[in-house]
């Protein structure tokens, strides 16, 4: 029973991540989805993906 | 005084603006040796003599019109954003057509610094400038740096602080000759009389802008004056049909003169070349490398070695990775009791992200090779010499710059065909890049290549590359006489000088690609693995098993037990009912009645429900295939006596099953995020124009491959 709600969680963690994915993937403006430097991106140089 | 400061980095493609850019701020930009790598404009701080700088690097551009979006892009930020100063990017060594943007930046009536970049090689080729004429001549300071070792930065930020606080100069203008100036002065009149509001740009330029034909500032005119601009629009028409009749050429051709007579009466005074008489090694180079007859086979034999090198070097690392995953499987499968956490950490995480970080050595090798070719100038020159064939399938020459590109990754490649002007040239290229193959696909064929062709696997994997060219070539040809009618524009390819790589912009480049795999591949990718393994477990398949597998294994140990068969046959007969029933488990699971469903379409291209899910899978991203493959078979072969995929492949499927499989993965699109920026870049039905029709061809070559080469096996 615990690995049961071990692995749901596990999955649901695994599920957000792939939904928080795309949904950054569908909202992000311009190179942000695909820019290599996009971890990079803080306040400070918020506009350098824009 | 102000102290934070923005400034805006302009230049020409390949002027060695984004070295300047990351010399700079430090940041690591990718730095490539062939025009249009800076698509989108990025933004790096840096703090000197108590001041915050805000580094903004523009796209490279030749001019600010409005042919092009990297043109656009640039020209809003500096008339928008009003940067501090705009820092311009000049080539040394072609000083007249950089100085044209130059130019242009001082109609814009920027604070300006110039920057004569790449002065060392000016001057070894026997260029002389005199710089503070020439900085007296065009109403800017002038700074000369060596971007790729770094000189002259400090020199960059001290001229800035210096115009930021320096007092207005008084403006230089650009003459544009009689006839041009007095229909200038005629609309500017206008202008007064109609009560036009100010607007955000200078008069003059708006009007010198209008009798170019500048869609852009059209646009804007028409939407801010609404009826007044059609007032303006008569006048303009005027003005630009009298200018024609009287020089016998457009306003736009005679501005542009005048800015060419303009520099080069700057140049004359300043600039001196001294005929060397000789030819550089660039131009030897060049002679070979550019060559009508051997530049072709030359570019293939680069790619071909290229391809070797990441298979043959890359697959020692890649065994040891491979080796070091078997042992922390073994770990965990011996300290920890079978059940399904310990499944989900040997068949699901390591058997699918591990299975995908095998491959790094791989991915960095291709990287490094890419980067080599890059930012000696060879990729330039591969698109001069490629320029002739993408002309006669109707591909513009610009075109190969992101089909290069879309050897690394598909979606900066879709973002690159942004420096194709015309649209149609555009949307073809973006619609072809598909089959470049990616690196994301590399992974695939390794695992494959590696499994049904040891012997030959670098070869075959070039072949599968050349397939995908050949695909591009094809349905360039024919998307070209269907959906995209129309020639494309004439293209002048720029050969910049060649340059030893540096090692750190290799390695940063090489480090930038690797670090990106390996953390797709440490999220996404185990995130995908994880969701892959719950899809391949549930719903648990408890006794619903089609034979009493249980009552079979108990006969085999009775038989054992009682010395009726030895050991060996015993542990065969056991190895044979677990695989059975690890066979049902899946085929009883979520993603193995999906595999099942969908089982008979791909039958017919030799794939069976389990290569089907991987294909299926691989929409999310092309290594997910691996990753599925790893946990599909690593689940089937339980009890830890799994063996490497490659020889598990090997074990089940045909060769031609295998190669049908790569060449499938290579013809559909390449990923959602990929599909995601094409949606953004061409719009809805373009995206779903490229799914479709990249699947249907997918499909039929499959198809046709497997079902002739049966005949032959």
């Amino acid at each position: 029973m615990l690995e049961i709600i071990l692995v749901i969680l596990i999955g649901a963690a695994a599920l957000g991540i792939v939904i928080w994915f795309a949904v950054r993937q569908f909202k992000a403006r311009g190179a942000c989805s695909a820019c290599p430097f996009s971890d990079e991106c803080d306040k400070e140089i918020e506009d350098k993906c824009r | 005084m102000k102290s934070k400061i923005t400034i805006a980095l302009a230049g020409n493609p390949n002027s060695g603006k984004t070295t300047v850019f990351n010399n700079l701020t430090g940041l690591r930009q990718h730095v490539g040796n062939y025009p249009g790598v800076t698509v989108e404009k990025k933004t790096g701080v840096v703090e000197y003599k108590g001041y915050r700088i805000n580094v903004v690097d523009l796209p490279g551009i030749y001019s600010l019109t409005a042919y092009s979006m990297e043109e656009i892009v640039a020209r809003n930020f500096i008339i928008d954003e009003k940067p501090d100063v705009v820092v311009d990017i000049i080539d040394s060594s072609n000083l007249e057509r950089n100085l044209y943007l130059a130019t242009q930046l001082i109609e814009l009536d920027s604070p300006l610094v110039l920057v004569l970049n790449m002065a060392d090689i000016a001057k070894k080729s026997g260029k002389k400038i005199d710089i503070d004429l020439l900085s007296e001549l065009l109403g800017a300071p002038i700074v000369e740096t060596v971007g790729c070792k770094g000189l002259g930065s400090k020199e960059v930020l001290g001229s800035v602080i210096e115009e930021v606080n320096s007092k207005k100069k008084k403006k230089i203008e650009i003459k544009y000759g009689e006839e041009v100036e007095n229909e200038i002065n005629r609309i500017t009149a206008i202008f007064k009389r109609e009560k036009i509001p100010p607007l955000k740009f200078d008069t003059k330029w708006i009007i010198v802008k209008l009798l170019e034909q500048d869609n852009e500032i059209i646009n804007v005119l028409k939407e801010t004056l609404g009826s007044k601009y059609q007032k303006i629009e008569k006048e303009i028409t005027g003005s630009i049909n009298h200018i024609t009749s009287i020089l016998r050429n457009t306003p736009e051709v005679i501005i542009a003169e005048a800015r060419y007579g303009f520099i080069n009466g700057a140049l004359m005074e300043s600039y001196r070349e001294v005929d060397t008489g000789r030819l550089d090694i660039s131009e030897k180079v060049d002679r070979i490398l550019t060559n009508r007859v051997l530049g072709i086979p030359i570019f293939a034999l680069i790619m071909w070695l290229m391809f070797q090198f990441v298979f043959t070097v890359g697959k020692y690392p890649m065994n040891w990775i491979d080796i070091g995953f078997g042992k922390l499987s073994e770990i965990i499968t011996s300290n920890m009791a079978e059940g399904l956490i310990s499944s989900l950490l040997v068949d699901g995480i390591i058997g699918g992200v591990g299975g995908v970080i095998v491959f790094t050595p791989n991915i960095m090798l291709l990287f490094l090779s890419i980067a080599v070719l890059e930012d000696s100038g060879y990729m330039a020159r591969a698109a001069f010499v490629m320029d002739r064939i993408m002309h006669k399938i109707g591909l513009h020459g610009k075109s190969f710059i992101p089909l290069v590109i879309g050897f690394g990754c598909t979606v900066p490649a879709y973002m690159g065909s942004r420096i194709l002007e015309n649209k149609g040239d555009r949307l073809l290229t973006m619609h072809i890049n598909t089959f470049m193959s990616c690196g994301a696909r590399l992974p695939v064929y390794i695992l494959f290549a590696g499994a049904f062709f040891p012997a030959i696997a670098g070869n075959v994997i070039f072949s599968i590359y050349i397939i995908g060219v050949i695909m591009a070539v094809v349905m360039a040809k024919v998307l070209r006489s269907t959906r995209f009618k129309g020639m494309s524009d004439p293209f002048v390819m720029e050969l910049p000088p060649y340059r030893v790589p540096t090692l750190k912009g290799v390695l940063i480049h090489t480090w930038e690609r690797t670090w990106m795999y390996v953390k797709k591949a440490g999220t996404v990718i185990l995130a995908i693995s994880i969701l892959m393994w719950i899809a391949f477990t549930f719903p648990m398949i408890g006794n619903n098993y089609s034979t009493d597998y249980h009552g079979q294994i108990d006969e085999i140990e009775q038989s054992y037990q009682s010395g009726t068969i030895t050991q060996q046959y015993y542990k065969e007969q056991i190895a044979a009912v677990e695989g059975k029933m690890a066979g049902e488990r899946l085929a009883y699971s979520a993603a193995g009645r999906i595999g099942r469903f969908a089982e008979p379409v791909f039958k017919l291209l030799g794939f069976d429900w389990k290569m089907t899910v991987a294909a299926i899978s691989g929409i999310a991203a092309k290594e997910v295939i691996v990753s599925t493959m790893g946990t599909l078979y690593s689940i089937e072969e339980a009890d830890g006596q799994s063996e490497p995929l490659k020889t598990v492949l090997n074990k089940n499927y045909h060769p031609l099953v295998g190669y049908n499989f790569m060449l499938f993965t290579l013809l559909y699109f390449p990923c959602l995020t990929a599909m995601v920026v094409f949606r953004k870049e061409a719009g809805t039905k373009e995206m779903f124009f490229q799914m479709g029709y990249t699947l249907f061809l997918a499909w039929m070559v499959s198809f046709l491959v497997f079902q002739i080469g049966r005949l032959f096996i």
